[in-house]
């Protein structure tokens, strides 16, 4: 792909994802008029559309299209930095990690912050990341399936105690919902919390893609470049825990997004890892954003969790990949 | 978790196919046709034939006899109904974690934990076996549940206690013979509701009250027909804000987006907040939206945080909790007056 064509193409995604985040802000459970809805955004707006434009709606949209941007960029740099096709947040077992951190933190550490369970988050999934990888990238056995089994066996074994925890704490109804993944009441606080690690994992992101890149074609080439293979994967990695920390301690576990729109972008923007984070942080974000409207929209009356949206169709998604054998090429 | 299971929910197809299979098996060829509903439920009253040493009783799951005598009585789900008319059971299931309800604690000291009544299996039939009850009472939609309870002792199987608590308190009167006591009870408790009914209109004039409840990211409104929603809306009369109706209809309870606060037109309201971790924090993150600030009864300064266990206990004795909430927190002068002198408590104060 030339620079003008993949420029054209992130030019294209910056303006689908800002049509899709105004659709978003626009449309909820209640009908706002546009011209009182551009009053709000304006700063002229009355007091309940405001309320409901800049109190309610913005923070779950720039929530949901952080959140999206975070495991989508995450799973790019852990496809990229293990050469791993099926390498992702979730399917390596960060998701459910950082979840069951975040868990405890809330029973054992009650009026966590926001901040706080971001920072518990981190240590959940870096965790979790140390396992997974220890049991599968760097086993020395195995091809890509043997990352997929090592964080299918940590998501059973961190899934059940986070059940068991939730039963033993009788927290079924109350914990049930975020234990699915979902944006519904995300504060201002939450985003204030979310946005600068975010932020800085994206930075940090788009300054380690040309390593990532150099790192994909393999170690003996990214040697041959001049590059630290063990140094840039570490980074990567830890970029990685951050991401993916950072959405799971606002949004709960949101499976797939980080393992199917890389493998999406990647189609459309190539192999570069300079074009793949910006454009899997943008698609991420759009798909997010959009799936975060299509649940409010499609289900005004029953609340259902992100995740039990994200994770079908990414399932679907990733069953295809699968079958036609596109995820073997990264 | 809800502390009580809506005792007369519309059921799942498994739970209906459940009770049908329950009818099916414990029904002798007599009774009636399918589309009428058998003694003990509804405001159908248990039908008693006395005999010389005891009694059998036609009920939700069939007839059972039930000796002259009986003082072991094991409950699933009836604990309210029995204390309320003095009778203390020796084992009861538990909710919100591993005991009884709090406003139960303290009447079944001596009580055997008979284990959770929320999923299917959850009764510790091995606990209920070691309580060694002479009879069991019990309001479970399961029919397997019903037999295994049988096997250990005489079971009478009530249901719709919670929509038709004065029918149930009067079934277990007949039941256990002590018919006066039950009627005493319940006068006891119409004087309290009339009393309240009086001293809550004039002082709210139509004003509306409404039930939250704060969970982790969301809120859920709680309608008329279940838990306190007849005890606010049918006993006391009192005005339901119009979302209810919108949202909740027929049902248990709906979840309330955040944008509609500002449409959640209770002058008063009621929070409903479990004693679960990040709970408080959860309703900390939902008070600083200004959609919650924009609610009139926010507006007013007029929220309330209450006892979660008996909001939500739907038995008759939390039903009596909620009218002494309602009654302290809106009007402590009729209480500071004497006006419910020998009516506030869960239960009538002379019960032995």
């Amino acid at each position: 792909m030339t620079r003008r064509s993949s420029t054209g193409t992130l030019a294209l995604g910056v303006a689908v994802c800002a049509g899709v985040l105004a659709c978003a802000v626009a449309s909820g459970t209640r009908s706002v008029p546009t011209a009182s809805l551009w009053r709000s955004v304006l700063g002229a707006g009355d007091p309940v559309t405001d309320a409901v434009v800049l109190g309610v709606r913005l923070p779950r949209v720039v929530a949901a299209a952080l959140v999206g941007a975070a495991l989508s960029v995450a799973g790019a740099l852990m496809q990229g930095a293990t050469r791993n096709p099926l390498a992702g947040p979730s399917l390596a077992g960060l998701n459910t990690g950082a979840t069951l951190a975040v868990l405890c933190g809330v029973l054992w550490l009650p009026g966590v912050s926001a901040t706080a369970a971001m920072g518990v988050a981190f240590v959940g999934a870096a965790a979790a990341a140390a396992v997974a990888l220890t049991l599968g990238a760097f086993g020395g056995l195995g091809g890509p399936s043997r990352l997929v089994l090592a964080g299918a066996t940590l998501n059973l074994t961190l899934g059940a105690a986070i059940v068991g925890l939730v039963v033993h704490h009788q927290l079924h109804m109350d914990l049930l919902y975020w234990t699915t993944g979902g944006l519904i009441g995300v504060t201002w606080s939450q985003v204030r919390a979310l946005a600068p690690a975010t932020v800085l994992g994206l930075g940090l992101a788009v300054l380690l893609a040309p390593s990532v890149t150099a790192l994909s074609l393999g170690d003996d080439a990214a040697g041959s470049l001049g590059l630290r293979a063990a140094r840039t994967r570490a980074l990567a990695l830890g970029c990685v825990v951050l991401l993916a920390g950072a959405a799971v301690a606002v949004a709960g576990p949101i499976g797939f997004v980080g393992l199917i729109v890389p493998h999406l972008v990647r189609g459309l923007v190539g192999g570069d890892y300079r074009r793949i984070v910006p454009a899997a942080a943008l698609a991420g974000a759009t798909l997010l954003v959009g799936a975060d409207l299509g649940v409010r929209l499609l289900a005004e009356r029953v609340d259902v969790p992100l995740g039990c949206v994200t994770a079908p169709v990414g399932g679907a998604a990733f069953v295809a990949l699968l079958w036609r054998g596109r995820a073997v090429a990264t | 978790m809800h502390a009580r299971r809506p005792r007369t929910a519309p059921p799942h197809a498994y739970d209906l196919a459940l009770l049908a299979l329950a009818v099916a098996a414990c029904s002798t060829p007599q009774q009636a046709a399918p589309d009428v509903a058998p003694p003990g439920t509804a405001d159908h009253p248990v039908e008693v034939d006395r005999v010389d040493g005891g009694r059998w009783v036609r009920h939700a799951g069939g007839r059972t006899f039930v000796p002259d005598g009986v003082q072991r009585i094991a409950t699933v789900g009836l604990a309210d109904e029995l204390l309320f008319i003095g009778v203390t059971p020796v084992g009861e299931v538990g909710s919100w974690g591993s005991r009884f309800l709090p406003h139960q604690q303290p009447f079944l000291e001596d009580a055997t934990y008979l284990g959770g009544e929320h999923l299917p299996h959850a009764v510790r039939l091995e606990a209920v076996f070691a309580a060694r009850p002479d009879l069991i009472i019990a309001e479970v939609a399961l029919a397997d549940t019903a037999r295994a309870l049988a096997d250990i002792a005489p079971t009478i199987v009530l249901r719709d206690a919670e929509t038709h608590p004065e029918a149930r308190v009067r079934d277990l009167g007949a039941i256990l013979g002590v018919e006066a006591r039950a009627e005493a009870a319940l006068a006891w408790r119409r004087r309290k509701l009339a009393a309240a009914r009086e001293v809550l209109g004039a002082t709210l004039d139509g004003q509306t009250v409404g039930v939250l409840r704060v969970q982790l990211r969301r809120l859920k409104v709680y309608g008329a027909r279940w838990f306190c929603g007849p005890t606010l809306y049918d006993d006391l009369g009192l005005r339901p804000p119009t979302l209810v109706a919108e949202r909740v209809g027929r049902g248990v309870n709906a979840w309330l987006p955040l944008e509609l606060l500002p449409d959640f037109d209770a002058d008063h309201l009621f929070l409903m907040v479990a004693p679960a971790p990040g709970i408080r924090s959860a309703l900390e993150g939902v008070a600083e939206s200004p959609a919650w600030r924009l609610m009139p009864a926010a507006r007013r300064g007029d929220v309330h945080t209450v006892d979660i266990h008996h909001w939500l206990g739907g038995g008759v004795m939390a039903r009596s909790l909620v009218v002494d909430d309602l009654l302290r927190i809106l009007a402590p002068e009729a209480i500071a007056a004497g006006r419910f002198d020998g009516l506030l408590g869960p239960r009538p104060p002379a019960s032995p």
